[in-house]
C-alpha cells in the first residue's frame, strides 16, 4: 500500500486487515511499516503498509525503502504481487504524481480513490472509469472511513492476485510520462503537467476552496502568538489527563504486582528462588510496567491530535522557536512527551525527517524530567523542605527547568559539533482538519504498548535479574546484632510480650538485610566507587543507590531505605520514619550525610543522569546501532557528574 | 502572460491571496528541493500565498503547505493578474506554459 501522507492509508489498512497487524522496521533500516494479513479469494496475502510518501525519488530513507520494496530489492521481502495506491480525491493532481511513479515500477496497480464522500461534499466529481482508462489500471472509489467501496476493492484485489480470474488486469501499465519526456529538463514539471492533464480530464467542479472551516481555524492556530498559546494549552490538557487518569491503572498494576509478590512469597519456601522471583523478576517487571498506562495514554492522544491534523499546526508554530537551538518544530512534541516518559518521546521522534535533527532529539530527550524521576525529586524535597510546600514546589520547578535547559543546551551543542548542520527548513503539509479515528488511535496505542513491553521488557527483565544478583551475592551471615535481637525476641515471646517480640524481629530483619546489602557485590561496588563520588558529596551508601538505580532511577528510594536500615517498605508505608532516618544518617566523622549541599548535588545528578535501560534499548532500536545509546549514556553521565560536582562544591562553599 | 521584472517575485515577497506561476526553484539541498517539488512547488505550478510570515503558508494543487521563509526566498514566481486565481485555473494544461525561463 502506497500513498501520500494524510490520504487515509492507515484507515484503509485497518479496514482491510482488521486488527491482525504488527509494526516492524524494514530489515536494516529504521523505517517502520505495518504488516498485516488479508484473506483474498481463499488465499492469505501479506499486506504491507508503507510510510506516507509524496514521491518515490529516494530522497529520504522512507522513499528509498518504498521504492526498493516495490522492486523487490528489500532483503527478506519478495517483490510484491501488486500495489494499492491510495489517492485522496480532494487533492487528485498531487496524488496522481506519486501514482504515476508507482505505475512505472511495472507492478499491477489498483488505485483506491479515497475520500470520495468528502470530495463530493466539496463539489468535486471524479469519473473513476475515465481515470482508470487514463492510468490503465483499475480505479475503485472508496471511503475508508465509512467503509464504502472496501468490499469492491477486495474483489478487484482478488482478481489481481489470482490471474486466472482476470489476466487482462495484470498487464503492467505503460509509463504514463513516456509521451512527455520532451517537456523540459525538470522531471517534476513533466510529471505534474501530466497529472494536471489527467486530473482536468477526469474530474469536474475543481474549485479553489477558500474560506473553508480549516482556513478559519488556521487563522488562529498558525498565528505566531495565539498558535503557540493554543498549543501550550492543548499539551497542558494532555498532561493533566495523563497524570490524573494514568494514576488509577498505575495503582492497579502496582497492586497486582504487590499481590503477585506476596502470593509467591507465601507459597514458596524461603531461599534464593523466592528472592529472585519476588525481588528480581516481579519487582523489576512491575517497576517497568507501572509506566505503561502513561505511555499508552500519551500515544493515544498524540495519535488523535495527529489524526485531526493539529500536530502539523503545532510543528508549524513551534518551528521558529525551536530553530534557535537548531532543531525543527517537529522536535517539540517528542521533547514535550519526554516529560511523561522518554520512551514514547524517542519513538515519536520518527516524525522528524532529517536524520541529524532526529538523532539530536533522541539524544537529548532523556534529559527532560520523566515521571520516574518524580519519586527521587519527592525524596530530596522531603529531606530539604519537610512540610514546606512552597519551597518544595520551587525545588520541583528548578529541577524541571534544569532538565529543559540542559536538553536545549545540549541540542544546541550537538548541532554545532558532532551533528553539524542547519536544521532542515520546514516543508510541511497542513492537511484539512477532520474528525480523528478512534480505531486508528487505539491500534497505534496497542502497537506502541506491545513494542515497549517486548523490547524494553526483555532487557529490563535481564537487568533486574542481574541487579538482584549483585545485591544478593555473595551471601553473608546475619550480623551478631541481628542474632542478639532474635534471641531477645524469643525471650520476649516466652514472657508473653508478643508485640515487643514482633518489633524486635522486624528490627532483626532490617539489620540482616542492611548487613547483607553492605557485603554484597553491590555494596562492595558502592564502596569501590566512593572515592569517585565523594567530591559530589555522596557516601558509599548513596553509591549503592546510584548503582542499583542504573536500570531504573526510581529504585534509589527503596535501595536507600534498605541501605540505611529502614526496611524496603518503610519509604512507602511510613515516610516520616524514612526521612528521619536519612536526616539522622551520619558520616564516620559524625557529620550528617544529607546536608543541603549533598541533597542538591543528588538532585542535580538525578535530573541529568541516564539511568533508564528501557530508554537505552529504545534508542538502540530507533538508531539501529549501539553506538548512540552508548554515547547517550556517556555524555549524560559526564554531564551529571560535572554538574553535581559544581553544585556540591558551590553549595558547600556557601555554607550548605 | 509575459514575465516582466515587476511581475515576478520570490514567494516571501508575495501578498496574501496573491498567486503566481513558479518559474525557478533554486534550493541547494537536493533532498529539500525534491521534497518541495514533489509536494507541488515546482516549475509551472500555480501557487497562492495564504499567510505571510516565517514559516509562511502556501496553497498549491489544493493543499496547504507550511514552508520556511528561508526556502520561500529561493522560489521565484511570475505573478498572475489580480483576481486571476479567484476562478478555477483555465484548462490550458494541454498547451505548454511559458516556462522557458526554467533552469
Amino acid at each position: 500500500m502506497v500513498g501520500n501522507p494524510n490520504a487515509g492509508k492507515t484507515t484503509l489498512f485497518n479496514a482491510l486487515t482488521g486488527l491482525r497487524a504488527k509494526t516492524a522496521n524494514f530489515p536494516g533500516t529504521t523505517v517502520e511499516g505495518r504488516f498485516g494479513r488479508v484473506t483474498l479469494g481463499g488465499q492469505v496475502v501479506q499486506l504491507i503498509d508503507l510510510p506516507g510518501l509524496y514521491s518515490l525519488a529516494a530522497a529520504t530513507a522512507e522513499e528509498k525503502v518504498a521504492g526498493d520494496l516495490l522492486l523487490g530489492l528489500v532483503p527478506g521481502k519478495p517483490k510484491p504481487t501488486a500495489a494499492i495506491v491510495i489517492v485522496d480525491s480532494t487533492n487528485l493532481e498531487r496524488n496522481l504524481y506519486l501514482t504515476s511513479q508507482v505505475l512505472e515500477q511495472g507492478l499491477p496497480v489498483v488505485v483506491a480513490l479515497n475520500m470520495t464522500d468528502l470530495a463530493k461534499r466539496e463539489g468535486i466529481d471524479i469519473d473513476p472509469d475515465k481515470l482508470g482508462n487514463e492510468l490503465d489500471c483499475p480505479v475503485v472509489p472508496i471511503s475508508a472511513r465509512s467503509g464504502f467501496g472496501v468490499e469492491h476493492l477486495r474483489r478487484v484485489l482478488e482478481g489481481l492476485i489470482d490471474p486466472s480470474i482476470d489476466a487482462a488486469q495484470s498487464s503492467a501499465a505503460q509509463a504514463p510520462t513516456a509521451s512527455c519526456t520532451a517537456c523540459g529538463s525538470c522531471p517534476f514539471q513533466a510529471r505534474y503537467e501530466w497529472a494536471e492533464g489527467v486530473g482536468s480530464r477526469c474530474s469536474t467542479g475543481r474549485v479553489a476552496v477558500r474560506g473553508s472551516v480549516t482556513e478559519k481555524i488556521d487563522q488562529a492556530l498558525t498565528h505566531p502568538v495565539i498558535g503557540v498559546a493554543a498549543f501550550m494549552a492543548v499539551m497542558f490538557a494532555v498532561f493533566v489527563v495523563i497524570f490524573s487518569i494514568a494514576q488509577y491503572p498505575m495503582d492497579w498494576i502496582d497492586g497486582l504486582f504487590t499481590t503477585a509478590g506476596s502470593l509467591v512469597s507465601q507459597y514458596l519456601p524461603d531461599g534464593d528462588l523466592k528472592s529472585l522471583l519476588v525481588e528480581g523478576v516481579i519487582g523489576g517487571v512491575g517497576g517497568m510496567l507501572v509506566f505503561l498506562p502513561q505511555i499508552c495514554i500519551l500515544f493515544f492522544f498524540l495519535s488523535l491530535l495527529e489524526d485531526t491534523g493539529y500536530l502539523a499546526r503545532a510543528a508549524f508554530v513551534m518551528d521558529r522557536l525551536m530553530r534557535r537551538v537548531g532543531l525543527p518544530g517537529k522536535a517539540f512534541v517528542p521533547l514535550l512527551s519526554a516529560h511523561a516518559c522518554a520512551i514514547p518521546a524517542i519513538m515519536a521522534s520518527r516524525v522528524i525527517e532529517d536524520k541529524r535533527d532526529r538523532l539530536v532529539t533522541i539524544l537529548v530527550a532523556p534529559l527532560m524530567t520523566c515521571s520516574a524521576r518524580i519519586p527521587v525529586y519527592a525524596m530530596v524535597t522531603a529531606l530539604l523542605f519537610w512540610h514546606e510546600p512552597l519551597m518544595g514546589a520551587l525545588l520541583f520547578t528548578c529541577a524541571y527547568s534544569l532538565g529543559i535547559i540542559a536538553a536545549l543546551t545540549m541540542a544546541f551543542v550537538f548541532k554545532r559539533t558532532i551533528l553539524k548542520g542547519e536544521s532542515k527548513p520546514l516543508v510541511l503539509e497542513l492537511p484539512s482538519y477532520k474528525v480523528p479515528s478512534l480505531r486508528n488511535a487505539l491500534t497505534l496505542m496497542y502497537d506502541r504498548a506491545m513494542l515497549f513491553i517486548k523490547k524494553a521488557g526483555t532487557i529490563i527483565l535481564l537487568i533486574s535479574i542481574a541487579l538482584w544478583f549483585l545485591a544478593t551475592f555473595p551471601k553473608s551471615d546475619p550480623p551478631a546484632r541481628a542474632e542478639a535481637l532474635q534471641q531477645q525476641a524469643v525471650a520476649a515471646e516466652a514472657q508473653g510480650q508478643s508485640q515487643l517480640a514482633t518489633e524486635l524481629l522486624t528490627e532483626a530483619e532490617r539489620t540482616t538485610s542492611q548487613h547483607a546489602l553492605m557485603h554484597s557485590f553491590a555494596g562492595r561496588m558502592g564502596r569501590a566507587i566512593e572515592p569517585v563520588i565523594r567530591p559530589l558529596g555522596f557516601d558509599w551508601q548513596i553509591g549503592v543507590g546510584v548503582i542499583s538505580s542504573f536500570a531504573a532511577r526510581e529504585v534509589i528510594v527503596s535501595t536507600l531505605s534498605v541501605v540505611y536500615g529502614v526496611g524496603a517498605d518503610t519509604a512507602d508505608e511510613n515516610p516520616q520514619t524514612f526521612y528521619e532516618t536519612l536526616r539522622a544518617a551520619q558520616r564516620l566523622d559524625g557529620t550528617p550525610v544529607f546536608t543541603t549541599a549533598t541533597c542538591i548535588s543528588l538532585l542535580v545528578f538525578y535530573v541529568l543522569a541516564m539511568q533508564c535501560l528501557p530508554t537505552q534499548a529504545v534508542t538502540k532500536r530507533e538508531t539501529n546501532s549501539w553506538k548512540w545509546p552508548a554515547f547517550q549514556l556517556a555524555y549524560m553521565t559526564v554531564l551529571a557528574y560535572t554538574a553535581s560536582l559544581v553544585a556540591y562544591q558551590v553549595a558547600s562553599a556557601l555554607g550548605g | 502572460m509575459s514575465t516582466s521584472t515587476d511581475a515576478s517575485a520570490s514567494l516571501d515577497q508575495m501578498q496574501p491571496m496573491q498567486c503566481g506561476t513558479v518559474y525557478q526553484v533554486d534550493i541547494e539541498d537536493q533532498a529539500t528541493a525534491d521534497q518541495l517539488k514533489a509536494m507541488g512547488v515546482c516549475v509551472g505550478r500555480m501557487i497562492e500565498v495564504v499567510k505571510r510570515g516565517d514559516p509562511l503558508i502556501l496553497r498549491v494543487l489544493g493543499s496547504r503547505i507550511g514552508v520556511s521563509a528561508r526556502l520561500a526566498k529561493r522560489v521565484r514566481v511570475s505573478l498572475c493578474e489580480a483576481g486571476a486565481c479567484q476562478t478555477p485555473p483555465p484548462t490550458t494544461n494541454a498547451s505548454p506554459q511559458p516556462s522557458d525561463r526554467a533552469t
